[in-house]
């Protein structure tokens, strides 16, 4: 079995027992992403970097007793997160030639734990879509089938773990964009609480809704990735003290006495009936192990989608206003005046979504518009939440499907921005009330895509989601991909 | 019409944004669906409800007041094109405001 | 005038904080161009603003001198603007929860006391500078002042002439300068106003339309620029036309005001409240530490001075003017224990001394110590009048301490009896002639004398004690 197939408790393992070196393996993987080019993960691929890094973590292996698992282990970071020295373009013509002076807080600390960057992932630009076709460097592919997308916006990331280009990866979701494509690629992917994860460094889309989480091959190693990155920092002004905990710690798969409450608005016409099916499987299984489940209700969730592509666009229009073209980013030469430096070097700086999204935002917060909009958008929001806590008053997790269809084709829905945005249906309220919520596989489709199930908790469960995850993970197994001939 | 093309050619001036003429039609249609299917929250009874403006229950995050800057210009202006005598460079700005 | 003139006035005033108030840039005025910056205050993409809690105490304790409310919940708004020295093109403010709301300020109109309402003070940032390249192609931006801690005070429209409208800004620009929060230097842009004006006609109860004057960077500017915006209105409004809506820029050079923009192209800030800034929840305690903190201010300071130190309401007026020399004037008056004294000196010497040399001279080199100390020495009859001033000039421009510059300048008045007596049996024996004019009657004779006898003293004589040996001296010729 190839090394990169394995998962990072079983890479860390080799690693610690000398039966792998840390340079040998960032090379295996590096090889691996070179062969796997026709994916699209990468959009930079930091060779030389990561071999240095590498050297540096075999260093530690050999001289200290006691290392961090993630040490020596090479990882991708999404490409809105902000790396010293090594360009960060968030897939935007915008900021193509941009290199940060500063490193996001959660990279400073995996780096500082040993774990070895392999490059920078391929997203929808700035963040913005569900498919990762909305970029400059081209379509991500799905690697069980390159026909389908691989999710957005975090699709370079689910794509790169479910093809074994990375042991793990970290993505950024706003509306749903690690846990779509962790469900499209059947990989494991968590959306944090908001606030548990340092958001410095991360390029904001949409600030009250942005996490950083991890995307891995397995839920003991989502635990152990968010033992590297969880946890207070005072860069980030939203950033929660004395939440953060040992995940790894009594990560057991027990469920019995767990009372699970199943949304019914979750269950809907919009849900395929090959995925619906799939979900119930899983969630018999757990029944089976002793958890309890019910059918409850969250009326609101129909207004989530619109109310946070208001949300989103709203405060997108105001985190993107900084590119115009004179401190960095894409800058118009030609521009004979200041009015047409900004709008010049903006209109062909972005594409064509996320143009959109600021003119839906601008236009949101405008004056007239803004209370009918904007304002009642975040009326909508204080609702939602408030029929989340009741419903975590009668149960410890809500499940519900991840996303209402497994993989769709490329181009399918890319003409059509409604049709792409009714894809987030269920997992945009997560992100509106700010809570934790991870996406685990439970089984494939007819088709033979991955489906994802999705487990909601109240703010600071993300021990119990990944228990629960690792009980369906127990029951159902991972999902693998075939390896390719001749690897 | 929620998004006419006068409406389009307003915000796209607050957002600066150019569109192209041609471009502009294409932009309002698209706009006015989404728009449109987002107006849905208009007919929403929810007067009294209070608009959710943080999301987190915290407040009064501060940092002493200490410098800890340092002149760090060469690496700031790194990513400018343009940039002169240690100054970003614009072209001539007349009162905007 | 056939009008009443409404004013009110918008204050931008930049905090005394060393560090910007999201990063830890300092907040140093000047500096070579983008060297206090950072990838925060540049906006950089992927960075965030953390509150300097200073920013926070300074504009509360701003807001309970001029004796706001102070709310207990507030919150940071986004204001969306499109300039380039702005450079996230949005600036952090406040908008529908300001810190500080509801308050006054009490200013002095020839002898009477008008209460001007202040409506609220709230905190934001300052943006960076631009700078117009002499070509006229291209405009030049510093980004050091970007991050800068603002606050804004809003009156209400309760100033009634330009005067009023000086007077107010005068007497907040002391108040800010006696709570420390900010050194209030107009020329350096740390203290700026704006001026909202609009006429009503005598006796009618509609008011008439208001225009917004910016760019006044003097208190004689404010005055001058209101003065000009009401003429300009009258004239309008004579010629029977109508006001427009519009904000206008003020050259002071010039002496009048060109249209920026009218009320058709009035910017949609579209304001949303600032995700990521948690907001601020102000407690008792917080409230009353600071209230603690805030000095004497300077009505209270000046009617002390008039009716607990018997200070001419005159001098009390122009030395609580300015904290420093408050200060200075409170210090030395403890130390040499005759207010009255140091009060003279001040308005005399000393004006005179900070008009030649700056204001800069009472930080540096004239303390209340040191003054205190001098005019007690002067008072212990130690030393003359002329050594004082002398010392004062001595010590303005040195530095050095005043006890050396008298030891090593000799200004200690010579009280050896001995050498006296022998200076002035000198001075008798060189000048026959005003012996004789004394002995023949004519007491003119005496005060040549003495001149002749200080002098020869080097002026360091007690005068008293050459007196007195003098006219014994005198004596033993008849």
């Amino acid at each position: 079995m190839s090394i990169c197939k394995k998962t990072i408790m079983e890479t860390s393992e080799l690693l610690r027992t000398k039966k792998i070196g840390a340079v040998e393996l960032t090379k295996e993987y590096l090889k691996n992403i070179r062969k796997n080019a026709d994916i699209n993960a990468y959009v930079t691929v930091c060779e030389n970097e990561a071999v240095n890094a590498a050297e540096s973590a075999q260093k530690l292996l050999d001289s200290e007793d006691e290392v961090s698992p993630l040490c020596g282990i090479p990882m991708g970071i999404k490409d809105n997160i902000c790396t010293k020295d090594i360009r960060t373009t968030c897939a935007s013509k915008m900021l193509e030639n941009f290199t940060p002076s500063y490193s996001a807080t959660i990279y400073n600390k995996l780096q500082r734990s040993g774990a070895v960057l392999l490059g920078k992932l391929n997203m929808d630009e700035f963040a913005m879509g569900s498919s990762t076709e909305y970029t400059i460097f081209g379509s991500v592919h799905n690697p069980w089938n390159g026909e389908y997308v691989a999710g957005g916006s975090s699709g370079g990331s689910a794509s790169a773990v479910a093809a074994n280009l990375a042991a793990f990866a970290l993505g950024s979701d706003t509306g749903g964009s690690i846990r779509q494509p962790a469900s499209f690629c059947g990989v494991v992917g968590l959306k944090p609480t908001y606030g548990l994860v340092s958001r410095f460094g991360l390029i904001a889309f949409a600030s009250s809704l942005d996490q950083i989480g991890p995307i891995s091959k397995d839920i003991t190693d989502c635990a152990l990735i968010m033992n590297a990155i969880a946890g207070h920092d005072p860069k980030d002004s939203t950033s929660v003290k004395g939440h953060a905990s040992d995940y790894l710690e009594d990560l057991d798969g027990k469920v019995d006495q767990l009372r699970i409450g199943l949304p019914m608005e979750f269950f809907d016409s919009a849900l395929d009936g090959d995925v619906g099916a799939v979900i119930r499987n899983a969630l018999k299984s757990l029944e089976s192990r002793g958890a309890t489940l019910s059918e409850c209700s969250l009326p609101s969730i129909k207004n989530a989608v619109p109310a946070y592509y208001l949300i989103s666009s709203s405060e997108a229009s105001s985190n993107l206003a900084r590119y115009d073209g004179i401190r960095f980013g894409y800058r118009n030469e030609n521009a004979k005046n200041i009015a047409d430096l900004y709008r010049l070097s903006r209109k062909e700086g972005f594409g064509s979504e996320v143009k959109r999204r600021i003119l839906l935002g601008t236009y949101a917060l405008s004056s007239g518009y803004q209370d009918e909009l904007y304002k009642k958008a975040l009326k909508v929001r204080s609702i939602i939440s408030q029929e989340f806590n009741s419903a975590f008053e009668k149960y410890d997790v809500i499940a519900a499907p991840t996303c209402p269809t497994t993989a769709f084709k490329l181009g399918e829905k890319l003409n059509d921005p409604l049709k792409m945005y009714l894809n987030d249906i269920y997992t945009v309220a997560v992100n509106l009330a700010g809570l934790p919520a991870i996406s685990v596989p439970c089984g494939k489709g007819k088709n033979g895509l991955p489906v994802g199930i999705q487990l909601i908790g109240k703010p600071f469960s993300e021990k119990l989601l990944l228990n629960v995850g690792k009980r369906i993970e127990k029951e159902i197994g991972r999902l693998e991909i075939e390896q390719k001939e001749g690897l | 019409m929620a998004a006419d093309i006068k409406t389009i050619k307003k915000i796209a001036d607050l957002a600066a944004i150019f569109i192209e003429e041609n471009e502009l039609e294409a932009y309002a249609a698209q706009l006015d669906t989404i728009i449109n299917y987002m107006e849905e929250l208009k007919n929403l009874d929810i007067g009294d409800t209070k608009p959710m403006e943080h999301i987190l229950q915290m407040n009064n995050v501060f940092r002493e007041d200490k410098v800890t800057g340092q002149n760090m210009r060469n690496e700031l202006i790194k990513n400018a094109n343009i940039a002169k005598d240690g100054y970003f460079k614009v072209p001539a700005v007349v009162d905007l405001l | 005038m056939d009008y009443d003139i409404i004013i009110g006035l918008e204050i931008h005033v930049e905090l005394k904080t060393s560090s910007k108030i999201f990063c830890g840039c300092s907040n140093e005025f000047g500096g070579e161009p983008n060297t206090r910056c950072c990838p925060i205050c540049l906006g950089m993409p992927g960075t965030l603003p953390v509150l300097n809690k200073k920013v926070l105490e300074y504009t509360i304790k701003a807001g309970l001198a001029m004796q706001c409310k102070i709310a207990k919940f507030s919150k940071f708004d986004r204001k969306n603007y499109f300039y380039p020295d702005m450079s996230k093109a949005y600036q952090v403010s406040q908008y529908d929860l300001p810190i500080c709301y509801d308050g006054y300020v009490d200013i002095d109109v020839g002898d009477k006391t008008k209460r001007i309402g202040i409506e609220r003070i709230h905190i934001e940032e300052d943006a960076g500078k631009l700078i117009h390249d002499s070509n006229g192609q291209e405009s030049l931006i510093d980004y050091n002042r970007c991050g800068v801690p603002l606050i804004e005070i809003v009156t209400r429209p309760d100033l009634r002439s330009p005067e009023e409208a000086k007077i107010l800004l005068e007497t907040i620009k002391s108040i800010l300068e006696y709570t420390e929060v900010s050194d209030c230097k107009m020329q350096e842009g740390s203290l700026r106003a704006d001026v909202n004006l609009s006429l009503k006609r005598k006796g009618s109860k509609s008011l008439g339309v208001r225009t917004e004057m910016k760019n006044i960077n003097s208190l004689r500017a404010v005055q001058r620029a209101a003065q000009a915006e009401a003429e300009r209105q009258a004239g309008i409004l004579g010629s029977g036309c109508e006001v427009y809506q519009e904000t206008r820029r003020w050259d002071d050079n010039k002496g009048e005001s060109f249209i920026m923009r009218g009320k058709e192209e009035a910017m949609d800030y579209r304001f949303f409240p600032e995700p990521d800034l948690p907001p601020v929840c102000v407690d008792e305690k917080f409230l009353k530490a600071i209230q603690a903190s805030i000095p004497q201010l300077p009505r209270q300071r000046r009617e002390r001075y008039v009716n607990d130190l018997g200070i001419p309401r005159y001098d009390a007026d122009l030395i609580t003017s300015n904290k420093h020399l408050a200060d200075v004037f409170e210090r030395a008056s403890e130390v040499c224990g005759n207010p009255k004294l140091v009060s003279n000196w001040i308005m005399t010497d000393i004006m005179r001394r900070i008009n030649e040399k700056g204001e800069e001279i009472l930080n540096s080199h004239i303390n209340g110590d040191n003054l205190g100390w001098i005019l007690s020495s002067m008072e212990r009859g130690e030393i003359t009048h002329a050594s004082a001033i002398q010392v004062i000039d001595v010590l303005i421009e040195t530095g050095e301490e005043p006890g050396n510059i008298i030891e090593r300048l000799g200004l200690k008045v010579q009280r050896d009896e001995a050498l006296v007596v022998k200076a002035v049996k000198e001075v008798i024996n060189k000048n026959p002639q005003a012996l004789s004019d004394y002995l023949s009657g004519k007491e003119k004779a005496v005060g040549f004398l003495m001149g002749k006898s200080m002098a020869a003293l080097k002026g360091r004589g007690d005068p008293i004690q050459v007196r007195e040996i003098l006219k014994k001296e005198l004596q033993s010729y008849l």
